[in-house]
């Protein structure tokens, strides 16, 4: 600590040793102690920051750069990828009579717009890691802009973006990450219940002007294409990768670490944790999707509505992320605060299972009232399952995090593909039925959470090892070659930061004896 | 946490009470079974021949059924004549599903016309076809309404000889060269900031 150069100091060796030894026992950072950093740091944004210069709160009516513009920006973009991918559900009762479309080819249509997403959402966790997630996003948002323009018969809604858990990931501090990731999800997600009433008001409007439907809606598909376009210059302009400037700007200096692809790929793999998220976020968010798809027809037929009735309600359902998806990202960290990462996952559980069972109501209802309100808390719960998932996420990896992010949301769209196909599209019996069988589906595919495990928090049913700490998971991820580089010191700092897991209880035992000075050399020990 | 609640419980009572607004469904229409088929319907349109909407016409005559008795048409006021799918354009298509009960029913969606009825006379109507009309094979359903608006016969081409619509696709050639103009603006401004970063990067 001591010392100016930016060598390591004396003793370095014996770090983690004791679980008294400050994070930053070394540095591969030229010159400054970590005070003066600090100072200097805390000048330079407009909101409190950590170590690692991300922001420690959340003010949503900021537009102050880098953090609250980022957050912005990511669920507005995310916003509009996924109203031009459920663009054509409200105007479906059009488009398939312009097209001829049969029960099958909707169906299909439906299938391929939820799988065409999964490799872009797979291939933008490995981007992001590389190129930085403003690229990332602006080269998802901006190439997906011709397919919205060109209005593909099946939609190619290849634009979902799976960036925003990652960047608003690097830009907040952990104990705020699950309302952050939340947020900035769920406001993204909304677009799928926005759509159904923008793209019907759009289409009206356009109608009143004297063109015929078949025109009407090609053209309102100009408004999802032009957001497109918009965002992704706005994205470019105003955004930047890191609290610390851009991705490349800063590999260039040194301060950011260029990773090795493979390497963060097989520490994805071959985390199991990662294979369990990935299955069940099929269930919270596959299913959301599947619905969005199909909750407008099913209104329509089951309970003779009116098509623009149909289509208010399933904007219900949508819209409600706007709360829902943020409420299960509060209640994550609410939990945290207390009784750590088993409260976390316990959220989870309880949420997507609640889901699931309002899912099987709303298969069931036969009275439209009691269908509505099955389905409002169905959407409450399945969205807030999603918000606590990535409240989780970002725990199970930090080297990873962009792909482990990627392959997560790949499997929600897995998840709605396969969901939409045995209930919806290939089945015999009607709608209500497929509906049921989802909830069904939902709540035993989530019992697997029971096999989250984490050393140093402990799961659902068993408590943590008294011996794991988080520096020791985070830093197995290195090898010791390049731990020695140092190329594990922002993994550090994360475990340092989120020691907060542990629950309330945990640490107060922990803050017993005092902690050493910073500058006192590992000698003594 | 009691603001967040708060919020939930008011959008469930939001929720519940637009329910209960919804209009009730709409009580058992007539059915079709219990109709006479009272009505001679006729159509200009061959069996088999392809009309373009927007473009082609036809014409649709109507007029009491010579083995009803006289006088059976005293009660009919109105005509309303619509156009049906043929059943092998409801094939696969559920919301285009015939139903006995004529509230119900999603056959007939497009209603050609609704005029005075002339006891004793034949009527007719020529009809353009519309272009929202989607392609498909149709035939002409005529329903005779009495003075309240409610169904008491009808009369009907097919569905055994149905006649094609072909229906515009809704592309323009201006629609064309907006979206060509706006995909290649989308590229090309990515490539642009993508390079210009990089060479700022490069100096």
């Amino acid at each position: 600590m001591a010392s100016g150069d930016g060598a390591a100091p004396m003793g370095s060796s014996l770090h983690g040793a004791s679980a008294h030894e400050p994070a930053f026992a070394f540095s591969t950072e030229a010159g400054r102690p970590a005070e003066e950093k600090d100072a200097a740091a805390a000048k330079q944004f407009d909101l409190p920051v950590d170590s690692e210069h991300k922001a420690k709160s959340l003010r949503i009516f900021s537009l102050a750069n880098p953090h609250m513009r980022t957050f912005h920006l990511s669920w507005l973009s995310f916003f509009t990828c996924v109203v031009s991918t459920f663009a054509a559900a409200p105007l479906i009762p059009i488009i398939r009579e312009n097209l001829g479309l049969t029960k099958t080819d909707i169906g299909n249509a439906g299938v391929a717009s939820v799988s065409g997403a999964i490799f872009s959402r797979l291939a933008m966790g490995a981007v992001c890691d590389l190129l930085g997630p403003r690229y990332g996003c602006a080269f998802t948002i901006m190439l997906a802009a011709p397919a919205v323009f060109c209005m593909a018969v099946i939609d190619s809604a290849a634009g979902y973006i799976t960036i925003r858990p990652y960047w608003t990931s690097t830009m907040f501090n952990i104990k705020i990450i699950g309302t952050v990731n939340a947020l900035a999800s769920g406001w993204g997600d909304m677009g799928g219940g926005a759509t159904q009433l923008i793209m019907p008001f759009v289409y009206e409007g356009i109608l009143k002007c004297g063109v015929s439907p078949f025109e009407a809606w090609r053209v309102a598909y100009f408004v999802p294409g032009l957001m497109h376009v918009v965002m992704g210059i706005l994205v470019l302009t105003a955004g930047q990768d890191l609290p610390d400037g851009n991705l490349r700007s800063l590999q260039k200096q040194g301060d950011a670490n260029k990773d090795d692809f493979s390497k963060v790929l097989l520490h994805a793999v071959r985390n199991y944790r990662t294979w369990v998220f990935v299955f069940l976020y099929g269930y919270s968010m596959g299913v959301q999707l599947t619905t969005n798809n199909i909750i407008a027809e099913y209104y329509y037929d089951r309970f003779n509505l009116d098509i623009r009735v149909a289509g208010i309600i399933a904007a219900c359902f949508g819209m409600a992320n706007l709360v829902s998806r943020p409420l299960g990202g509060v209640l994550s960290d609410i939990g945290a605060r207390y009784w750590g990462m088993r409260a976390r996952l316990w959220n989870i559980w309880i949420l997507q299972t609640a889901g699931g069972a309002f899912c099987l109501w709303l298969g069931r209802a036969d009275a439209l009232p009691a269908s509505i309100t099955a389905m409002v808390l169905f959407s409450f719960c399945a969205q807030a399952a999603c918000g606590a998932t990535f409240g989780v996420i970002p725990f199970v990896s930090r080297r990873s995090l962009g792909i482990i992010s990627g392959m997560t949301g790949a499997g929600g769209n897995i998840g709605a593909g396969i969901t939409q196909l045995i209930f919806f599209t290939l089945s015999n019996y009607s709608t209500g039925t497929g509906i049921q069988n989802m909830g069904i589906m939902a709540m035993v595919c989530t019992l697997p959470l029971v096999l989250i495990h984490f050393p140093q928090w402990g799961s659902m049913l068993l408590p943590p090892s008294a011996d794991a700490d988080e520096e020791h998971y985070y830093a197995s991820e290195w090898s010791e070659e390049e731990k020695s580089l140092g190329r594990h010191s922002a993994s550090l700092k994360f475990a340092e930061n989120c020691r907060s897991e542990r629950g309330r209880r945990r640490n107060a035992i922990l803050a017993g004896p005092a902690t050493p000075p910073p500058d006192s050399t590992p000698e003594h020990v | 946490m009691a603001r967040r609640q708060g919020a939930v419980v008011v959008s469930l009572l939001a929720a519940v009470l637009l329910g209960a607004c919804l209009p009730a469904p709409a009580a058992a229409g007539v059915q079709l079974s219990t109709l006479p088929k009272a009505l001679d319907v006729t159509a200009s349109a061959k069996p088999g021949q392809v009309l373009h909407s927007g473009v082609d016409k036809v014409t649709v005559t109507w007029s009491l059924n010579t083995t009803e008795p006289a006088g059976a048409d005293a009660a009919y006021k109105s005509v309303q004549v619509k156009l049906c799918y043929a059943p092998v354009s409801q094939k696969d298509r559920g919301w285009r599903k015939s139903n006995d009960d004529l509230s119900k029913d999603k056959a007939c969606q497009f209603k050609l016309t609704q005029q005075a009825y002339a006891a004793g006379a034949r009527g007719s109507f020529e009809y353009t076809v519309a272009r929202d009309i989607p392609t498909g094979s149709y035939y002409v359903r005529a329903y005779a309404l009495d003075a309240s608006g409610t169904q008491v016969a009808y009369g009907q081409t097919g569905p055994a000889a149905a006649f094609d619509v072909a229906g515009i696709t809704g592309i323009h050639a201006s629609i064309k060269v907006a979206a060509g103009v706006f995909s290649a603006f989308s590229v090309a401004a990515l490539a642009f900031f993508f390079v210009v970063e990089n060479r700022k990067k490069n100096k």
